[in-house]
């Protein structure tokens, strides 16, 4: 799974919480990943390219605002992988 | 094998919050949500502002872990008014609000409100499908909170500085407040109020008419 840094889904509650759905069920010995990923953008004003850190999410450069926040509020699953 | 899914968990959210968008459009409803800390002041300024509003057709959806107080104190200055009790989750999601603007009369209202829960975290991930999202922040919870929640001001529409009678008895710094609220977001539309004094309310509510009315024309 991917969980977008912006996303307020911790990594610790999501395993917790998928380790405990699996219990008894034919996924019991799945293994389970979750990256979080860093929310970025390019600069609207100097193309600088940024990562989006709260509580501003504005360009360290020149202060310009991040145009939006969406990208890193993503969770999904990505991939899985089995026989 | 390896299957790639990229499949969003709040999507099923989102798909909800689309639908309840158009049926909002097809019927000509403002929806507002409103977020804020549990007393933040929303149930007081939902009195205020359908007493300000009574020449509309108003209605409302109280959400509350469990009670109906809330839904009681407003029913007298509202058409319609539908209480949720969510029985511990912290949040409204997209897909309830689409059953009951399915099963409820909300769509002949012109202003549908939601009391979101007392919560600035998780309500602020939970599109319902409004047209316009505001938070509340109350002076006596201090300046600083946008700082310390800023998701919950950086997806609104709107903030809300309530209970402004109590300025002269809190360290609340509206010039701060302003520029970091700038900073977060620039199109954050900001209003004072106090239901105390009736301070900032005619603003808020001519700003609520002229909203309903671009939507009506469009
Ligand atoms: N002094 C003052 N108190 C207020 C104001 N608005 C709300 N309150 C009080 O704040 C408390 C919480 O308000 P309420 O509307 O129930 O908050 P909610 O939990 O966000 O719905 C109540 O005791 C209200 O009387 C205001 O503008 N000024
Ligand atoms: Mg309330
Ligand atoms: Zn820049």
């Amino acid at each position: 799974m991917i969980a977008g840094e912006l996303s307020s889904a911790s990594n610790r509650a999501l395993m917790f919480a998928l380790g405990n759905l699996v219990k008894g069920t034919v996924l019991s010995e799945a293994n389970f990943e979750v990256s979080v990923r860093e929310a970025r953008e390019k600069c609207r004003a100097c193309s600088r390219e940024f990562r989006l850190a709260p509580p501003f999410f504005c360009c360290p450069a020149c202060g310009k605002p991040a145009s939006s926040i969406e990208e890193g509020r993503k969770v999904y699953i990505d991939y899985y992988e089995g026989e | 094998m390896r299957v790639y899914l990229a499949k969003e968990l709040l999507e099923a959210n989102q798909n909800n919050a689309g639908e309840n968008r158009s049926l909002l459009r097809a019927s000509g409803v403002l929806m507002v949500n409103l977020i804020g800390s549990p007393g933040s002041g929303k149930t007081a300024l939902l009195e205020h502002t359908l007493k300000k509003l009574s020449g509309y057709r108003t209605a409302v959806i109280e959400g509350d872990l469990y009670t109906d107080e809330d839904a009681r104190r407003l029913s007298s200055w509202c058409n319609q008014i539908v209480q949720i009790n969510t029985e511990g989750s912290c949040h409204l999601e997209a897909g309830y609000i689409g059953h009951l603007l399915a099963q409820e009369n909300l769509l002949s209202a012109e202003l549908l409100f939601i009391e979101n829960i007392g919560n600035l975290v998780c309500p602020a991930e939970f599109d319902l499908g409004e047209d316009i999202r505001v938070v509340l922040l109350s002076v006596t919870e201090g300046n600083d909170k946008p700082r310390k929640y800023p998701l919950a001001f950086k997806v609104a529409d709107a903030a809300v500085v309530t209970k402004t009678d109590l300025l002269p008895y809190c360290d609340f710094n509206l010039n701060q407040l302003n520029e970091d609220l700038r900073k977060i977001n620039e199109n954050l539309a900001l209003f004072t109020v106090s239901t105390k004094t009736g301070e900032g309310l005619g603003d808020w509510c001519k700003w609520l008419e002229k909203l309903l009315q671009r939507k009506r024309s469009a």
